[in-house]
C-alpha cells in the first residue's frame, strides 16, 4: 500500500446501501433450496462420555515393562516353595531341669579322696554332654549350664573354706540349689576347661630373622675406567 | 406463530411454513448473501445453504428460551455465509492466481486520468460489485466489521484467524474497495457514454 493512500469511502453510507441492496425473490430460488435440501431432522443426542485414550508410545513402552516385570515376578515365584516356611518354624522347648538327673549325682557316694571328684566330675560332665545332644537341647540352654558352671569354678576359687564335694557336686549339677562353700578350693573344677567356648590363644611374636652379610670380594667396573666415551655423529 | 409451533412444524417438514418463512426473510438474506459473494450465482448457492443449516439449527436449538426466528436469522445466516465461503475457498487459490504482466501494463497510480471521483455518490451496483472483486478474506472482515458491527476480536474468533491477521485484512480491504469503486465507476461511465 502506498504512503499516500487517503481513504475517502463513508462507510456509513456504504452500509446503508449494501443493506438496502437485495435480490428479487425468484420462484428458481425456492425451487432450488427444495432440490438441494433435506428434511430437518430433529438431533436428540444421548449425553455421551467421551473417553480420551492417548495411546502414544510412551504409554505402550510403560505397558510392556510393567508386563514384563510382572511375568518375570511371577516367574521367580515360582521358584520360592512358601510351604517349606511353615516347617522351619520351630517351636522353641522350654526346658525344665529333670529331678531324675539330680539323682545320679545325689547317689554318688562321699569320698574322700582327691583324685577321685575329678574322675566323677568329668563322667558328670560327660554325661552332661552326652545327654545334652540327645535331649536336642537349643543352644540357649547349654550355653546357660556352661555358664553356670564357670560361675561355680570362680565361687570356689574365692571361697577359701573347706566343704564337701558332695556339696560342691550339687551346686554344680542343680543351678538353683545356692549351697554355700566354705571349704577347700576346688583345683579340679578350675582346671576343666569348658568346652562349649571358644578358646583365644595369644600370638607369639616371632623374632626378626638376622641374615648374614658377606662383604664384597670384587669391585664392580666402573664407567670411567674400563668404557669408553661414545662418540657423538 | 409461537417458536415451539414453528420447530413443530419445522420437524414436521411443513413446506408452506418454509416457503412463508423464505420469502418473509429473503430480503435480509440476499442482501447479506450478495454482499459476502462474489457473484450473483454464488449469492444464490450460499443463501440457500445458509438458510437450510439455519433452519437446522433452529429446530435444534438447545438454549432455555428458543428466540424469534427473525433474531435467530440474522446472526446465524452470517456463520453460515462465513462456513460457506470457507468451504469454497479452495476455488479462490485458482482465481487469485497473478498472471505476469509486462511493466508497461502495471498501472499503480489510481489518479492518472485525474478525474476526481465523488466518493460520495457511488452507486450501490459499483459498490457491490467492488466488494464482490475483493479476495475472500478481505470481503468477509469488511463485511463482518464495517457493516455488520462485528469488533475485530469477535472477528478474529469468528475467521479462526490472529487479531494482527484482520487488521491487516481490513486495511488491504479499504485500500482495495477504493481502487475497485474508482476503477468500476470508471468503466460504468465508459459504457454508459458508448
Amino acid at each position: 500500500m502506498s504512503r499516500h493512500f487517503n481513504y475517502e469511502i463513508d462507510e456509513r453510507r456504504v452500509k446503508d446501501l449494501l443493506q438496502g441492496n437485495s435480490m428479487s425473490f425468484s420462484e428458481d430460488v425456492w425451487n432450488d433450496f427444495l432440490q438441494k435440501t433435506k428434511p430437518i431432522e430433529r438431533v436428540t443426542k444421548l449425553p455421551s462420555f467421551k473417553i480420551n485414550l492417548a495411546i502414544n508410545r510412551s504409554v505402550i513402552l510403560t505397558a510392556v515393562f510393567i508386563l514384563l516385570i510382572g511375568s518375570f515376578t511371577l516367574v521367580i515365584a515360582k521358584f520360592v516353595d512358601f510351604s517349606s516356611t511353615k516347617s522351619n518354624t520351630e517351636t522353641v522347648r522350654e526346658v525344665k531341669p529333670d529331678p531324675n538327673n539330680y539323682k545320679i549325682a545325689t547317689t554318688i557316694p562321699i569320698k574322700k579322696e582327691t583324685a577321685k571328684p575329678t574322675a566323677t566330675l568329668a563322667a558328670t560332665t560327660n554325661t552332661l554332654a552326652t545327654t545334652i545332644p540327645s535331649m536336642a537341647l537349643p543352644t540357649s540352654t547349654t550355653n546357660y549350664l556352661a555358664n553356670q558352671t564357670n560361675t561355680y569354678a570362680a565361687r570356689s576359687q574365692t571361697n577359701s573354706g573347706t566343704s564337701g564335694e558332695n556339696n560342691n557336686m550339687m551346686a554344680r549339677n542343680n543351678p538353683d540349689t545356692s549351697v554355700s562353700n566354705a571349704g577347700k578350693k576346688d583345683s579340679t573344677l578350675t582346671q576343666i576347661p569348658n568346652k562349649n567356648q571358644p578358646r583365644f590363644y595369644k600370638k607369639k611374636k616371632k623374632e626378626a630373622e638376622v641374615l648374614e652379610t658377606k662383604p664384597l670380594t670384587t669391585e664392580l667396573p666402573t664407567t670411567s675406567n674400563e668404557e669408553p666415551e661414545l662418540e657423538l655423529k | 406463530m409461537d417458536t415451539r409451533d414453528l420447530i413443530a412444524a419445522l420437524t414436521k417438514n411443513d413446506l408452506k411454513i418454509k416457503r412463508d418463512l423464505f420469502e418473509q426473510h429473503y430480503e435480509l438474506m440476499s442482501s447479506i448473501a450478495l454482499r459476502f459473494s462474489k457473484n450473483e450465482e454464488q449469492a444464490k448457492q450460499l443463501l440457500i445453504d445458509a438458510f437450510d443449516k439455519t433452519l437446522n439449527a433452529y429446530v435444534n436449538y438447545k438454549g432455555k428460551e428458543v428466540p424469534e426466528f427473525a433474531e435467530f436469522l440474522r446472526a446465524e445466516f452470517i456463520t453460515g455465509a462465513i462456513n460457506f465461503i470457507k468451504s469454497i475457498r479452495s476455488e479462490y487459490y485458482v482465481a487469485s492466481t497473478v498472471l505476469a504482466t509486462s511493466e508497461r501494463d502495471k498501472n499503480f497510480n489510481l489518479f492518472e486520468s485525474g478525474e476526481i471521483i465523488d466518493h460520495n455518490a457511488i452507486e450501490t451496483p459499483v459498490l457491490v460489485k467492488s466488494i464482490q472483486e475483493l479476495v475472500p478474506s478481505q470481503r468477509l472482515v469488511f463485511n463482518l466489521h464495517v457493516i455488520d458491527g462485528f469488533e475485530l476480536i469477535t472477528i478474529s474468533e469468528m475467521l479462526e484467524a490472529s487479531e494482527q491477521t484482520v487488521k491487516s485484512n481490513l486495511e488491504k480491504a479499504r485500500f482495495n474497495l477504493q481502487k475497485n469503486i474508482e476503477k468500476n465507476n470508471r468503466t460504468v461511465k465508459h459504457e454508459q457514454t458508448l
